[in-house]
C-alpha cells in the first residue's frame, strides 16, 4: 500500500457545500459512505469494543483525518504501550510536517529505548506537567494526581498549603527560574530550605510578579509568607506532628515522579523545544504528542503521569481561555462561528482509559471533558468496556457524567450483557410495532411473492416503546479478522439522537451496523525501517521540522505572547525557561536524563547548588510500590553512562 | 371482487367462475390466451420478472416509473414516432403470418392511406430481427410501467407490513449486486480519502 497524503485538489474540490468539514468512518448497509461533519467531533467522544475489534485503528483514523484537514495538533495517551500507536501517529506528523514528540516509559526489561518510527526523536521528549500556572493551580496538579484515601486523605489540606507556599516562595524569589516544578520542589520542599528562601523575599520581588498590586500589600504579603514559613517549622519540631506527614507525604510522591527509574528523569523540562513537551505549545502549532504509559507495566506510575497530562491539559485550556482574545487579535482572526478559536482544533486520544482505574484521573478526565470543547479541544475516549467506566468510583456516577457528556459513541462488538445494556440505553427509545402470535400475515410462502399484512381492526401487532437498539445487537456485531471486517454502530446525539447515518432511519431500521473503513492507514505491521533511503529522509524532514518549531518557539508573536503571559505569574517567560535551562548540567541533579551530560556532571552531589545547599534530598523512597516486580529497578538504561551510550547508537537510526 | 384493492382477489371464486363460463365461448377464452402471447410475449415476459424483482428485491415503483419512462423516450426515437411505436408489437404476428402463413400483408396495408398506412406498410414487410427489436421497444415501457403501478397498488400493505418489526416483515430492501460493488468502490475511495474533506473556513 502506497501512503499518500489526502492531496490537496481533491480536498479543495470537495470544499465547496462542506463548510464544516468532514471525516469518513465506514460504509453503511448499502455502501455508502458514513461521514462525521467535523463540528460533530467538537464534542467528546467515546469509543467501545472488546480487545481487537478495531476501537484503536477507528479512533486514529477519525483523529489523524481530523488532523490532517484542519491543521490541528493532538495529544494521544496510550495505556496500553508498544508500538503501534506512537509508530501510526508519527507517520502522520511526517506525512503533514507536524514536530512529533514521543514520551515513554522505561521498559522493564531495560532494554535501551527503541524509536517507533524514523520520524521520532532517537531519545524520547522530556515533558515538565508543571512548567505553567500559578503555585495554587501547580499544588493542586501535583497532588490532585494521586488517589486519597484513608489516612492519606489528611495530609491533603496541609500538603496543599505547604506545597502552594513553596511554589509562591521559589516563584517569588526566582529559584524556581529555569528548573522544573517538580525540580524546584525537590530543592525547596523543606522547613529549612523554605525559611531560607523566604527570608530572600523582597518587596520589590512581589511588586514584578504583581505590577498591579500596592506597596503596603506587597510588604503585607511579604510579611504573611515570611511568618507562615517560621510557623510552620515550628510546627515540625514536634514529631509524629500532621504537616511533617504531609510534607513527608508531598516529598515522597515527588520523588516518585523524580526518582523513579521507570520516568528515567523525563519529568522536567529538556534543553529545549525540539525535545520537550509542551501542550499548549503543541496546541498552537498543531504538534502531535504520544504519551505510551503501559498500564500492565508500571498501573500506578502510568495512573500518576496520565493524570498529570489531563491536568496539564486542563491548565492548557485555562490558559488558551485566558489568551483567546489576545490571540484573535495577533492573528487577525475575525471569525464570528460558534465555538470558533484562532488556532486549531486540538484532539486529545485516550487509549484503553479502562486499563487506568483511578478517582484522580476520573477527575482529571471529566474536567477535561467538560471545559475543553469551547477552547477547540476535542476529545476522543476509548475503552474495551462500559463497565471499566463504572468501576472507576464502584458506583456508575462517574460513568453516568461521562456519559453525559459524550455526544458520539461507536461501539463495535461488546463482551459482556451488562455492557450491552448500557449502550443500549444511551441509543434512547422508539415505539416499535410488534407483531402478536394471532397476526394475519400472508408471507407470501416459499417464495415470499406478493407478501403482505391485512390491516383488521381487531388489532394484531403492539406498539411498545423499547430501547434503538435492541438488547443483544451490540454482542452480534461482526469481527473477523480474516477479512478485516469489523462492524460497528454509531450513536451520535446531534443533531438528534440517531443509530442510523446513510439510511432513513424507520421501523426494522432504527439502527444501522457501519464497517469501519479507514483512512490512509499505514498496512498491518508495516516496518517503518525498511527502507534506508526512507528512514533518512524522513530523519532530515524531523530535523528540519523540529528546527522550524524550536525557531518558531523564539520568533511566533503569538507564542511569545501567549507563552510569556501564562508565565507571568513566575516572572520568567516559560518559552525561556524551557529553552534555555539556567543551571548548568554539572549542577543540575535531574541532569540523569539529558542526552549529552558527562560521567562527573552525573555524580555532582545537590549540595553545588548555592541557594539550597542546606535542603536535605528527599528521603529514598526504596522500591515503587506501582512496580510488581523488581526486575525493572535494575540498570536504568538513562542513569547509566555505560548504557547511555549504548543508547545513543540508537537501533534503527541516526 | 372480494378486496377493496383486488390484491387478495381470488381468481378462483365462484362469481367469476360462473360468469366467464357462461358469457365466453372456448374459442374465445383460447383466442384471449393466444393473442397476447402472440402479439406481446415480450412484454409479458418483462412484466412477470419485474413483478418477482419488486417482490423479491423491494425495488422501490418510481424506479419502475423512472425507467418505463426512459424506455418509452428510447422506443419512440428509435421508431420515429409515437405511433409507429404503438405498432411495434403487430411486427412480430406480421413477420409470423407472413414468413410462416406465406400470405402478403403488404396488399393488405397498402390501401390504407396517410402515416397510419405509412406505418402499416412498414410493420407489414417486418424482418425477423425488426420483430424482436420491436416487442422490446414496446415491452420495456409497457411492462415497467404495469409494475410500477402494480407497486403503487400494493404500496399500502407493504408500508403496512413494513411497519411491524421484524426481518421478515421489513421493506428494506437485501443486499444486492450493486451494493457490494458500491461497497468495494466506496471503501477504496475512503481509504484514498476522498470522503475526508477540510473545513470552508480556517478555523472550526
Amino acid at each position: 500500500m502506497t501512503l499518500n497524503p489526502i492531496s490537496a485538489t481533491t480536498t479543495l474540490l470537495r470544499r465547496h457545500g462542506h463548510d464544516a468539514g468532514q471525516v469518513a468512518v465506514g460504509i453503511g448497509r448499502y455502501g455508502h459512505p458514513a461521514v462525521c461533519d467535523l463540528d460533530t467531533l467538537k464534542l467528546p467522544a467515546l469509543v467501545l469494543g472488546g480487545p481487537r475489534t478495531g476501537k484503536t485503528r477507528l479512533a486514529n483514523s477519525m483523529n489523524a483525518q481530523q488532523v490532517r484537514v484542519t491543521g490541528g495538533g493532538a495529544c494521544i495517551i496510550d495505556f496500553k504501550g508498544g508500538d503501534d500507536i506512537p509508530s501510526y501517529w508519527a507517520e502522520v506528523a511526517q506525512q503533514e510536517n507536524r514536530a512529533f514528540h514521543h514520551f515513554t516509559l522505561n521498559e522493564k526489561s531495560s532494554g535501551a529505548y527503541r524509536r517507533p518510527h524514523p520520524y521520532a526523536r532517537t531519545q524520547p521528549s522530556f515533558y515538565d506537567p508543571l512548567v505553567r500556572g500559578n503555585g495554587d493551580s501547580k499544588t493542586a496538579m501535583l497532588l490532585n494526581s494521586v488517589d486519597r484515601d484513608g489516612d492519606a486523605a489528611a495530609y491533603l489540606r496541609t500538603a496543599e498549603d505547604v506545597v502552594m507556599l513553596a511554589f509562591d516562595i521559589a516563584d517569588l524569589t526566582g529559584f524556581s527560574a529555569g528548573k522544573g516544578g517538580l525540580e524546584t520542589l525537590t530543592a525547596i520542599l523543606d522547613p529549612a530550605a523554605l525559611d531560607k528562601a523566604a527570608n530572600q523575599l523582597t518587596v520589590d520581588a512581589v511588586l514584578r510578579a504583581h505590577p498591579s498590586m500596592a506597596d503596603v500589600d506587597a510588604r503585607r504579603r511579604v510579611n504573611d509568607l515570611q511568618q507562615r514559613v517560621a510557623e510552620m517549622g515550628q510546627k515540625t519540631r514536634g514529631a509524629g506532628n500532621l504537616l511533617a506527614g504531609a510534607i513527608g507525604d508531598s516529598q515522597t510522591l515527588i520523588s516518585k515522579f523524580a526518582n523513579s527509574s521507570a520516568l528515567g528523569g523525563r519529568l522536567r523540562p529538556g534543553r529545549d523545544a525540539t525535545d520537550t513537551i509542551d501542550l499548549v505549545r503543541a496546541v498552537l502549532q498543531g504538534e502531535i504528542v504520544v504519551f505510551s504509559l503501559p498500564s500492565n507495566d508500571y498501573r500506578s506510575l502510568s495512573i500518576l503521569v496520565s493524570t498529570m497530562v489531563l491536568l496539564d491539559l486542563q491548565n492548557t485550556t485555562s490558559t488558551l481561555r485566558k489568551n483567546i482574545a489576545d490571540v484573535r487579535r495577533l492573528t487577525g482572526d475575525s471569525s464570528r462561528k460558534a465555538d470558533a478559536t484562532p488556532w486549531k482544533p486540538f484532539v486529545v486520544q485516550v487509549e484503553e482509559l479502562g486499563s487506568a482505574k483511578s478517582t484522580a484521573a476520573a477527575a482529571a478526565l471529566l474536567g477535561l471533558l467538560n471545559k475543553s470543547s469551547n477552547e477547540g479541544i476535542r476529545v476522543t475516549l476509548s475503552s474495551q468496556g462500559w463497565g471499566d467506566f463504572v468501576a472507576v468510583d464502584g458506583t456508575g456516577v462517574w460513568a453516568n457524567q461521562v456519559l453525559e457528556q459524550v455526544y458520539n459513541l461507536f461501539c463495535f462488538q461488546l463482551g459482556s450483557d451488562a455492557d450491552d445494556q448500557a449502550v443500549c440505553g444511551f441509543s434512547g427509545q422508539v415505539d416499535k410495532r410488534k407483531p402478536r402470535m394471532k397476526h394475519e400475515i400472508d408471507i407470501g410462502g416459499r417464495w415470499r411473492l406478493w407478501s403482505g399484512a391485512r390491516s383488521m381492526n381487531s388489532g394484531m401487532t403492539d406498539s411498545v416503546r423499547e430501547t434503538r437498539i435492541p438488547l443483544g445487537t451490540l454482542q452480534e456485531l461482526t469481527k473477523d479478522d480474516a477479512t478485516d471486517t469489523r462492524e460497528f454502530i454509531w450513536i451520535a446525539k446531534t443533531p438528534t439522537l440517531s443509530a442510523v447515518h446513510t439510511v432513513d432511519e424507520g421501523p426494522n431500521m432504527w439502527f444501522e451496523p457501519l464497517r469501519l473503513v479507514t483512512v490512509l492507514e499505514p498496512p498491518n505491521r508495516h516496518d517503518f525501517f525498511g527502507d534506508p533511503a526512507a528512514v533518512e529522509q524522513a530523519e532530515a524532514l524531523r530535523d528540519e521540522v523540529l528546527d522550524k518549531t524550536s525557531e518558531r518557539v523564539r520568533s511566533d508573536a503569538v507564542l511569545a505572547h501567549v507563552l510569556s503571559a501564562d508565565a507571568a505569574s513566575v516572572e520568567e517567560p516559560t518559552h525561556e525557561a524551557a529553552s534555555a535551562p539556567v543551571l548548568a548540567d554539572a549542577e543540575d541533579p535531574w541532569a540523569v536524563a539529558a542526552p549529552l551530560p558527562a560521567r562527573e556532571q552525573l555524580r555532582e552531589p545537590v549540595s553545588v547548588r548555592p541557594v539550597d545547599s542546606d535542603v536535605p534530598l528527599p528521603p529514598d523512597p526504596g522500591p515503587d510500590p506501582w512496580d510488581e516486580t523488581d526486575t525493572e529497578w535494575g540498570i536504568d538504561p538513562w542513569d547509566s553512562d555505560a548504557d547511555r551510550g549504548q543508547a545513543a547508537v540508537e537501533k534503527y537510526g541516526s | 371482487m372480494s378486496d377493496e384493492d383486488g390484491y387478495d382477489e381470488d381468481p378462483g371464486s365462484s362469481g367469476r367462475s360462473n360468469e366467464t363460463s357462461a358469457g365466453l365461448p372456448i374459442a374465445a377464452r383460447v383466442l384471449a390466451v393466444l393473442v397476447p402471447i402472440v402479439t406481446v410475449p415480450a412484454t409479458i415476459a418483462v412484466t412477470a420478472v419485474s413483478l418477482l424483482v419488486v417482490e423479491r428485491r423491494r425495488v422501490r415503483g418510481r424506479w419502475w416509473a423512472a425507467w418505463a419512462a426512459l424506455s418509452f423516450l428510447l422506443g419512440v426515437l428509435i421508431s420515429g414516432s409515437v405511433l409507429a411505436w404503438a405498432l411495434q408489437p403487430l411486427r412480430l404476428p406480421a413477420w409470423l403470418i407472413t414468413s410462416l402463413a406465406g400470405a402478403s400483408l403488404a396488399d393488405a396495408a397498402s390501401g390504407v392511406d396517410g402515416d397510419v398506412g405509412a406505418a402499416l406498410r412498414d410493420v407489414a414487410t417486418s424482418t425477423a430481427g425488426a420483430a424482436v427489436l420491436g416487442q422490446l421497444l414496446f415491452a420495456l415501457p409497457v411492462g415497467f410501467a404495469v409494475t410500477a403501478v402494480f407497486t403503487r397498488v400494493r404500496r399500502f400493505k407493504r408500508e403496512k407490513l413494513g411497519e411491524i418489526e421484524g426481518p421478515e416483515f421489513s421493506n428494506w430492501r437485501p443486499v444486492g449486486v450493486l451494493d457490494r460493488m458500491r461497497a468495494r468502490r466506496v471503501t477504496e475511495q475512503i481509504r484514498a480519502g476522498h470522503h475526508t474533506i477540510a473545513p470552508t473556513e480556517a478555523t472550526t
